[in-house]
């Protein structure tokens, strides 16, 4: 076993959550560790021992951790004086910054790996350790080192890709060579050598110099880029992986094809949820053509509804924060897990099916229309970004997670017999079971959502599809399962349409 | 049991493997434990609120001076020292004695340990030297925009306090690029167990209908004068009034009580703990070659002097800027000690020094590195503002007159 120790010197670890940019990060993701440690091999000029170390690291996998919990910092915004334009001393502009503050228990983070760094490069993993002063901002102090018995260590938080609580960056086979491109050593180190030696030149030397310089460097000073990993793990609490080793998975596939709304367009909020998910059902009616799938379209050829599980389409609203207003920044569309096992192999049919409404004929990303008879028009595009903004990451809306929460309002199958709580409730598990999803062992029903910006049932129009005799009654809910339940996950009738969507607590209260 | 740090246990540790120095002291209010104290706020009157465990329970905390903040009084400090000849340090200062003729408020000589970006500083930067040579395309500028973490004896000579407290700038570019080296200081005070001092209305404020108000307006600053708001004023051009004649009310010509909208008005708490750090391993990254070359003699004694620079910082500091802002004046009420972190796990031994001895251990290894030849810049580097930057601050402080109110500039 390997493991390697870092203590926060000041007792606080400053560190940005790249998930979540407001919340510090803790503990440490491997990737920023990784990072740290290879950033200072470049900075120090480290030998090749240090280097092989850190390519039998990112062989190594991801870790186990050891690390208490902590208490994170009221989120505050500093302003800080700018260099580059100013009135002196007076009337120089500030720019906010924040520095996302967590004071763990116990200044101390351990990470684990099962295997044991080989004889010959443990010198020079601790000698870089050794030299590591910091994980995440400036003012974040560490001391690192190569623990001497690993298998003291109890890990508390361990990989895991089912019931996994967070998720971390990991460093993998490939990353060193690619944080080496972006630290750019060489480049800048010729850059510095030859304005050195620019410094001393005379006459000719000088101005042959110059002119190097300036073919090879157009730019002026090549600098180091921010890199960023992309490959993130599951990780679980040590103890609950081993009670919970299965995830419920839902009906859906948790592969969420997300559109975003294009800036300039008129803003719609929660109300609009039916208009919106209609037109982009049209679309991708129109869009898959001729013979439209039963799982796409939700009804069988003669008309009457599938009894099999179809696509789902549903708002992606801003809530859950502390200014969230509801307004819809995107749609989703869901893809049942199970297609028709007879049919295409599924890669297949959703290429044939979905890709017309996403791209063109050349492989160009289309731009979506949808529209409401005059009431408003929207340009949508499937969301790509690398850091989407939180309600527009599937993983916001997939979990997995144990306690879910309504967005838009439940609308029951049938209306209560009684309008006492109970009734309601026995309703709501019978829209659990139907839709696919385990029975909650708690279940709050109330009339506002627990997200903010999420509103009031009365706040969203009837859900009036399938006729003026069905049942209208909508509840917001808010449950636990007894197992995490990944997503997404709607429930209820409309649910197909964006009514009775969840959502994981746990991405409020972050 | 602590010891005193000598200079050969401080060229040990830094040619060794020990971590850091780190000093956890705890502070009172100097009026006593208990009284209320007013910590750093944020947009809005925020204060920066944190939880830890202690004794067994959760307990609030509130950061009382930041990181950025403690830094800034550690400067303040050692310029005090070197005012007072306690120290000498390489300074470079803009002295505004002759462009004060120009300007509506004087500005007072800014030297390397006022301005926010040190060495990189923008005011250096459009500052001249005697002979006129802008500072940015100087013969020192040229030499210290060439630094990095393995040629860093430009900046020693000329700012070291910009190796100990951080710098990230070039000097003719401006926004931040070019030498970067990281902080090696790090200080922060927090208050432990706090008890905030936004009180509960009472019932009969509950009925009063400017309840809100009440609620929120924790204080006042009370007129003497008693200046009545339905009173309206005339302000002239000159800064004097006429009453009855104008439209605006006496509290917009600061007569009037004026109150403070904030629900924060001030803590208490079981004790306030400060910690500092000094990062060896920071240190260790810098090289200090001379005439090309690198010798690890010399890049131990420049960075030994750096340690001993962050110390006396630190230790000024708390014996000198005690006092944080209005209505936040703390102590320590025990000896000041600095841990020595080598190997976790193993009880670090223990240091102290007051402000003399910290001094004196700076000035110990400063000689030392003169011996080996890494030497500080000997004689104070004084630059004039350049004409724009006289323009700019002059049309600067016109603004910010015009939008006060304040009247055409002399």
């Amino acid at each position: 076993m390997t493991a390697l120790g870092i203590r926060y010197l000041t007792g606080c670890s400053v560190a940005t959550d790249l998930a979540i940019p407001r919340r510090p990060e803790f503990p440490p993701h491997f990737g920023r560790v990784f990072m740290a440690m290879a950033a200072t091999h470049f900075e120090t000029r480290g030998n090749e021992e240090e280097r092989k170390a850190l390519e039998w690291l990112e062989t190594a996998g991801a870790p186990s951790i050891n690390a208490s919990d902590g208490n994170a910092r009221s989120f505050v915004e500093t302003y800080v004086p700018v260099n580059d334009k100013h009135g002196g001393i007076v009337g120089r502009s500030r720019q906010p910054r924040s520095f996302p503050t967590v004071r763990p228990d116990r200044p101390f983070v351990y990470l684990i790996w099962d295997s044991k760094v080989p004889e010959h490069l443990r010198d020079g993993l601790q000698r870089l350790c050794g030299k590591v002063t910091r994980i995440g901002h400036s003012s974040s102090l560490v001391q690192m080192w190569v623990v001497d018995d690993a298998a003291t260590i109890e890990p508390e938080w361990q990989p895991s890709n089912d019931a996994f609580e967070r998720q971390m960056r990991v460093a993998e086979p490939g990353t060193l060579a690619y944080l080496e491109r972006a630290f750019n050593a060489k480049e800048i180190e010729e850059y510095f050598q030859l304005s050195e030696a620019l410094a001393t030149a005379k006459g000719k030397q000088k101005n042959g110099l110059k002119k190097q310089i300036a073919e090879r460097f157009p730019e002026g000073m090549p600098e180091s880029l921010k890199p960023t990993l992309t490959r993130w793990q599951g990780y679980a609490r040590a103890g609950k992986q081993q009670i919970h080793a299965q995830v419920w998975r839902g009906p859906f596939d948790p592969k969420l094809i997300v559109l975003t709304r294009k800036a300039e367009q008129r803003v719609l909020g929660l109300e609009a949820t039916l208009q919106l998910t209609s037109a982009l059902r049209d679309a991708a009616m129109k869009a898959a053509g001729e013979n439209v799938p039963e799982w796409l379209s939700g009804h069988q050829a003669d008309g009457s509804p599938t009894l099999k599980p179809h696509a789902a389409f549903f708002p992606l609203p801003f809530v859950g924060a502390k200014y969230a207003d509801g307004h819809v920044m995107g749609l989703a569309m869901a893809i049942p897990r199970e297609l028709d096992p007879q049919s295409e192999i599924r890669e297949t049919a959703l290429g044939r099916v979905i890709g017309p409404l996403l791209f063109r004929d050349t492989g160009e990303e289309k731009v979506i229309r949808l529209w409401r008879n005059n009431a408003w028009k929207w340009e949508a595009e499937r969301e790509k970004r690398e850091y989407p903004p939180v309600t527009l990451r599937a993983k916001t809306w997939i979990g997995p997670a144990y306690e879910w929460a309504s967005v838009t309002p439940v609308v029951l199958h049938h209306y209560p017999k009684r309008k006492r709580g109970s009734d309601i409730e026995r309703i709501l598990l019978q829209a659990f079971e139907s839709a696919g999803l385990p029975s909650p062992i708690e279940m709050r029903v109330q009339p506002v959502s627990v997200f903010e910006g999420a509103g009031h049932v009365r706040s969203m129009p009837d859900f009036t599809e399938g006729g003026q005799k069905l049942c209208r009654y909508q509840v917001h809910v808010a449950v636990k399962f007894p197992v995490p339940v990944e997503g997404p996950a709607l429930i209820g009738r409309g649910r197909f349409r964006g009514y009775g969507l969840l959502r994981p607590v746990e991405v409020k209260r972050g | 049991m602590s010891e005193s740090l000598t200079l050969e246990e401080l060229n040990a540790a830094v040619a060794g493997s020990a971590a850091a120095f780190r000093s956890v002291t705890k502070l009172q209010p100097v009026g006593g434990e208990g009284d209320k104290v007013f910590p750093v706020t944020y947009s809005g009157g925020a204060y920066a609120i944190e939880r830890r465990a202690l004794d067994g329970k959760v307990v609030d905390c509130n950061l009382i001076d930041s990181v950025q903040s403690q830094a800034n009084r550690a400067e303040e400090a050692l310029k005090m020292a070197v005012e007072r000849s306690r120290t000498r340090l390489p300074l470079i200062e803009v002295d505004f004695q002759e462009a004060n003729a120009q300007f509506r408020n004087p500005l007072p000589t800014l030297t390397t340990l006022d301005v926010p970006h040190r060495l990189a500083d923008a005011i250096l930067r459009d500052s001249v030297l005697a002979e006129g040579t802008r500072f940015s395309k100087s013969e020192y500028a040229q030499r210290w925009g060439r630094s990095n973490l393995w040629n860093a004896t430009a900046v020693y000579e000329l700012c070291p306090t910009a190796l100990v407290f951080g710098m990230w700038g070039s000097p003719d570019k401006p926004g931040g690029l070019g030498a970067k080296f990281e902080r090696a200081f790090v200080s922060e005070i927090v208050a432990v167990d706090v008890v905030r001092n936004g009180r509960e209305r009472t019932d009969v404020e509950e009925l009063d209908p400017r309840k809100d108000l009440v609620n929120k307006r924790a204080g006042f600053r009370i007129d003497p004068l008693n200046a009545s708001k339905n009173v309206l004023v005339k302000q002239n051009e000159d800064g004097s009034f006429q009453v009855g004649a104008g439209k605006i009310r006496p509290s917009e010509i600061n007569h009037g009580n004026i109150p403070f909208e904030t629900a924060n008005s001030g803590i208490r708490f079981r004790y306030a703990e400060q910690t500092t750090v000094v990062s060896l391993g920071a240190l260790r990254k810098l090289r200090f070659p001379l005439d090309g070359k690198d010798d690890p003699e010399v890049n131990d004694a420049g960075r030994t002097v750096l340690a001993a620079l962050g110390l006396c910082a630190g230790v000024l500091a708390s014996e000198a800027n005690t006092s944080l802002r209005s209505r936040c004046h703390l102590w320590p009420v025990e000896e000041r000690e600095w841990e020595l972190l080598e190997k976790p796990g193993q009880t670090p031994r223990k240091f102290s020094m007051n402000g003399d001895q910290a001094i004196t251990l700076l000035n110990d290894a400063v000689a030392a590195a003169d011996q080996v030849g890494l030497r500080w810049m000997e004689e104070k580097l004084t630059l004039k503002p350049s004409p724009e930057l006289i323009d700019l601050v002059r049309q600067s402080q016109e603004t910010a007159a015009r939008e006060k109110g304040e009247g055409e500039a002399k």
